[in-house]
């Protein structure tokens, strides 16, 4: 009997503790089932009334519209228009910095612009940042999500100062177009 | 028995962590976004001319059966050859072309390589003024001959800051080289004129800058 009874005792307590962790992994499964269904709601996608979702793609895309930029400051205010492409196939929207990465600074005589929006400008001079440049709305069945992107390098009268020193009378420098895209929603 | 118990307990616990991991493998999930960077490059060149043509020409001297000379208005030529009489005076109408003139400021030069003898005479328009150096000598050009600079307002050296599409500038006044009825040795001269633009340097004068740069 005392062997019975010591056997049941044991029994319960299995019992009971196999009943309470049954309840906190329901409490688990629920809360992330909860927190599945509302907030990563966010980034799939489903028709009303369907059963189907799915994790939302990330692709974009930017370009630039040529490789070799010319300004000819023989006029009075020399400017030249750099065109970016930018493309979002995603179905989240984005924003992006745009980042100009130059080999040498450029002269202090040139000024870059984005849509008209000025550069945030490193202090060695070589490095552009313009935050936030833009958004892309997520892509629909109609299509990607498109923009143009105008960046403008723009001379004033001193520059031909500095041409009269360069060799040729021509300053050319390299630089890099990086384009950021996160997304924000 | 024991080990029968001891297995469901590792059991019951790996259950339990795998239940306390996934929020946290959600929130992951749920707070990540997605970040792409794309770069490319491109190279940019900031040039300028100070003008698309500079040159000198004239117009063509025909010979009349005088002996004397006229110039044909519909044909221009970079030279003349005459034969010189005395007294007879020479049309001659030589003149600076500029074409396409950019913003860069500039000065315009002529160089006039005079081998004249004498008894032949001519005059520069009033708008070619004489080169001078820092002691008020003159300045000569690569060609041994006098350097003049243009000027707008015949006194000073102009500066040429605006763009233009053409431009002719006459060197010669009244377009005439004169010969005196005296001369004796006639043969075998000759009268050059070469045109030189250079751009503006702060600071720096006319003769200056025609001294560096030519």
């Amino acid at each position: 009997m005392k062997r019975n009874g010591s056997g049941a005792k044991k029994q319960n307590r299995i019992r009971n503790y196999a009943l309470r962790l049954a309840a906190l992994l329901i409490l688990l499964v629920g809360g992330s089932f909860w927190t599945l269904t509302g907030l990563l709601a966010r980034y799939t996608g489903g028709a009303a009334g369907s059963d189907a979702a799915g994790v939302a793609s990330f692709r974009v895309s930017a370009k630039g519209d040529r490789e070799l930029l010319s300004v000819d400051c023989s006029d009075a205010d020399p400017e030249a228009a750099y065109t970016i492409f930018l493309r979002n196939d995603s179905g989240v929207a984005v924003s992006y910095d745009v980042i100009l990465l130059f080999e040498k600074p450029l002269p202090d005589s040139v000024s870059v612009t984005l849509n008209g929006e000025t550069p945030i400008l490193s202090d060695e001079g070589k490095t552009m940042t313009f935050l936030r440049a833009g958004e892309l709305a997520a892509a629909e069945d109609a299509g990607a999500s498109l923009a143009e992107r105008e960046l403008v390098f723009a001379a004033d009268k001193a520059i031909h100062n500095e041409l009269a020193d360069a060799q040729n009378h021509a300053l050319s420098n390299s630089f890099e177009i990086a384009v950021n895209f996160t997304q924000i929603d | 028995m024991k080990r029968r118990f001891g297995g469901k307990k590792y059991c019951i616990a790996a259950a339990v962590c795998a239940a306390a991991l996934m929020p946290a493998l959600l929130a992951t999930g749920i707070w990540a976004r997605y970040i792409r960077s794309i770069s490319w490059k491109a190279d940019i060149t900031f040039s300028a001319d100070l003008a698309e043509e500079i040159y000198l020409v004239e117009h063509k001297a025909e010979k009349q059966t005088d002996g004397s000379y006229r110039l044909d208005d519909t044909v221009t030529v970079t030279e003349n050859a005459y034969t010189v009489m005395p007294g007879v005076d020479i049309p001659k109408d030589p003149w600076v072309y500029i074409g396409n003139k950019s913003a860069v400021d500039a000065w315009l030069y002529i160089e006039v390589a005079d081998g004249c003898p004498e008894g032949i005479t001519y005059s520069l328009t009033e708008n070619w003024i004489a080169l001078k150096g820092e002691n008020g000598e003159p300045v000569t050009g690569s060609h041994g001959g006098a350097v003049y600079v243009y000027s707008a307002d015949k006194m000073n050296a102009s500066v040429l800051n605006e763009t233009f599409t053409q431009h002719a500038l006459p060197i010669l006044q009244d377009d005439t080289v004169f010969v005196s009825q005296f001369i004796t040795n006639p043969a075998g001269f000759s009268l050059d004129f070469y045109g030189y633009m250079a751009q503006t340097a702060e600071g720096k004068t006319a003769a200056e800058v025609f001294m560096e740069s030519f």
